[in-house]
C-alpha cells in the first residue's frame, strides 16, 4: 500500500510589502520611464530613445516578449523605480534584468520584491545584468549585489562613450542565490513554505 | 555593422563568404556541430539563407565545406564582434582551422571591429587551453548560463583588441595563425606551411546569442 501523494503548497505572490506596491508597467507609463531615464547614470545602463512615443511602443513590445514582465515599484502613488526582464532564453532558462530607481541606494527591498515576483512568475533559473563600470553607475552594481547578485567578471573595453573605453560588470543571480539571500535577509520573500 | 567574410586562398585553407548554394553543406555542418557537446547545441541559421558574414572554410584542394566562422555584432556593444567557429575535426587538418580563424579575425579588424569577443562553454577544455596559449585570459564566467548536453554549464567570456591580436601573431611565428599578413592575405616567408600545427581548433566559441 502506497502512502497518499503529498500536494505541494503554493507560495503566494507578494506584491505588497512595507508600503511598497508592485504594479505592471504599461505603455501608458512611458512618461515615468522617460523621467527615470533622464536621472543619474541611467542612460548608460539603458540606451534607448527617451521620447514618450517611442517609449510607449517599446513598452508595448517589451510586454509581449518571452518571460518579460515590466514592473513598477510604487509607494504612496510615487514611482520608486522599474524592474523588468528581457531577452528571455527558454532553452537555458535565463533572462537579462534591468532595474532603474529614483534612488538606488534605498531600493534593495523594492528590487528584491521585483526579482521575487519574476522568479515566482517564470521558470527562470537565472537572471543577469551588465552594468558599465563607471562612477555614475557603480551604485547599480552595489544595488544588485545587495540582493544577492554575484559579480561574475568584466567585459573589457566593451563600451565606448565620448571616445573613452569602459569595462562592463557582469552580474548573475541564480534562483538558489536569491533563495539563500531571502533566507538570510528577507524571509518574507522566501519561496520556502 | 554587418561584416562580410573574407575571400582568401590561404596556404592550408580557402575562406569565402557563405552563399545560398552552401545551404545544404552548412546544414550538415551545423548538425554535426549541434551534436558536439562543447558547441552549444542547435542554432538555426536565418531562414533567408546563409549570411555573407558567415565564412565557410574549405581545404585548398577540396570543395567540401569543413568549417564555418560567424562574426556578429555583440548586442548593445558597437564595435564588439562575437566570433564563433566550428570545424569538422576529421576533415580540417594541418592547421586549417587556425589559419581560417586568423583570416577571419584579420578581416573583422580590417572592417572596423574594436574587440573580438568569444563565449566558450566551461566544458570546452581544448579551446580554453588554446586561449591560454594565446594569452587571452577569461574576463567573466557566467554561471549556469547555457543548457547543453543535458544540463546547465558555465560560460566563459574572452575578448581581445587588435593590439593583442598583433602581439599573438608576433609571439607565435610558427603557428598557422601567422599565415596572414596585415591585409588579410596569406602570409609569406614565415615558413609556416612547413611547420606542424601547434593547435587545431575544432570549436571556438560555443554559445549562440539567440539560444
Amino acid at each position: 500500500m502506497t502512502s497518499p501523494a503529498t500536494t505541494p503548497e503554493a507560495v503566494p505572490a507578494i506584491t505588497q510589502l512595507d508600503g511598497i506596491s508592485l504594479q505592471p508597467l504599461e505603455p501608458a507609463h512611458a512618461p515615468i520611464v522617460a523621467s527615470l531615464l533622464s536621472m543619474r547614470g541611467h542612460r548608460f545602463i539603458l540606451d534607448i530613445p527617451s521620447d514618450e512615443a517611442t517609449l510607449t511602443q517599446l513598452l508595448a513590445e517589451l510586454g509581449r516578449q518571452t518571460w518579460t514582465l515590466p514592473l513598477a515599484a510604487v509607494v504612496g502613488g510615487e514611482c520608486l523605480g522599474v524592474v523588468t526582464t528581457a531577452l528571455g532564453n527558454v532553452k537555458s532558462l535565463h533572462a537579462s534584468i534591468t532595474a532603474l530607481f529614483v534612488d538606488p541606494t534605498t531600493a534593495t527591498t523594492a528590487l528584491a520584491m521585483g526579482i521575487r515576483h519574476l522568479f515566482w512568475t517564470f521558470p527562470l533559473h537565472r537572471v543577469h545584468a551588465q552594468i558599465p563600470d563607471m562612477d555614475l553607475t557603480r551604485e547599480y552594481v552595489d544595488l544588485l549585489t545587495s540582493v544577492g547578485f554575484v559579480d561574475e567578471g568584466r567585459l573589457q573595453d566593451h563600451l565606448v562613450l565620448a571616445g573613452r573605453s569602459f569595462d562592463v560588470v557582469t552580474l548573475g543571480l541564480l534562483r538558489t542565490d536569491f533563495e539563500a539571500w531571502c533566507s538570510d535577509n528577507e524571509p518574507r520573500l522566501s519561496f520556502s513554505v | 555593422m554587418p561584416f562580410v567574410a573574407p575571400t582568401v586562398d590561404g596556404q592550408r585553407v580557402r575562406v569565402r563568404p557563405a552563399d545560398p548554394g552552401d545551404l545544404d553543406d552548412l546544414a550538415d555542418l551545423d548538425w554535426q556541430r549541434s551534436l558536439h557537446p562543447a558547441m552549444g547545441g542547435w542554432a538555426p541559421r536565418p531562414a533567408g539563407g546563409p549570411s555573407p558574414s558567415t565564412a565557410v572554410l574549405l581545404a585548398p584542394s577540396g570543395e567540401e565545406i569543413v568549417g564555418a566562422v560567424d562574426a556578429r555584432d555583440l548586442l548593445g556593444y558597437p564595435g564588439v564582434v562575437n566570433v564563433s567557429m566550428y570545424t569538422d575535426a576529421t576533415a580540417a587538418l594541418g592547421g586549417l582551422a587556425l589559419e581560417g580563424y586568423a583570416h577571419c579575425i584579420q578581416s573583422v579588424f580590417a572592417q572596423g571591429a574594436r574587440i573580438i569577443h568569444h563565449e566558450v562553454l566551461a566544458l570546452n577544455r581544448p579551446i580554453r587551453r588554446l586561449m591560454r596559449g594565446l594569452r587571452v585570459e577569461p574576463t567573466a564566467r557566467y554561471r549556469d548560463h547555457a543548457f547543453v548536453a543535458g544540463r546547465l554549464w558555465d560560460v566563459i567570456a574572452y575578448s581581445y583588441d587588435e593590439t593583442h591580436w598583433r602581439s599573438i601573431l608576433d609571439r607565435l611565428p610558427r603557428s598557422p595563425l601567422r599565415r596572414v599578413d596585415s591585409d588579410g592575405r596569406p602570409g609569406s616567408a614565415n615558413g609556416a606551411a612547413q611547420m606542424p600545427p601547434t593547435h587545431d581548433a575544432d570549436g571556438l566559441d560555443t554559445v549562440h546569442r539567440s539560444d
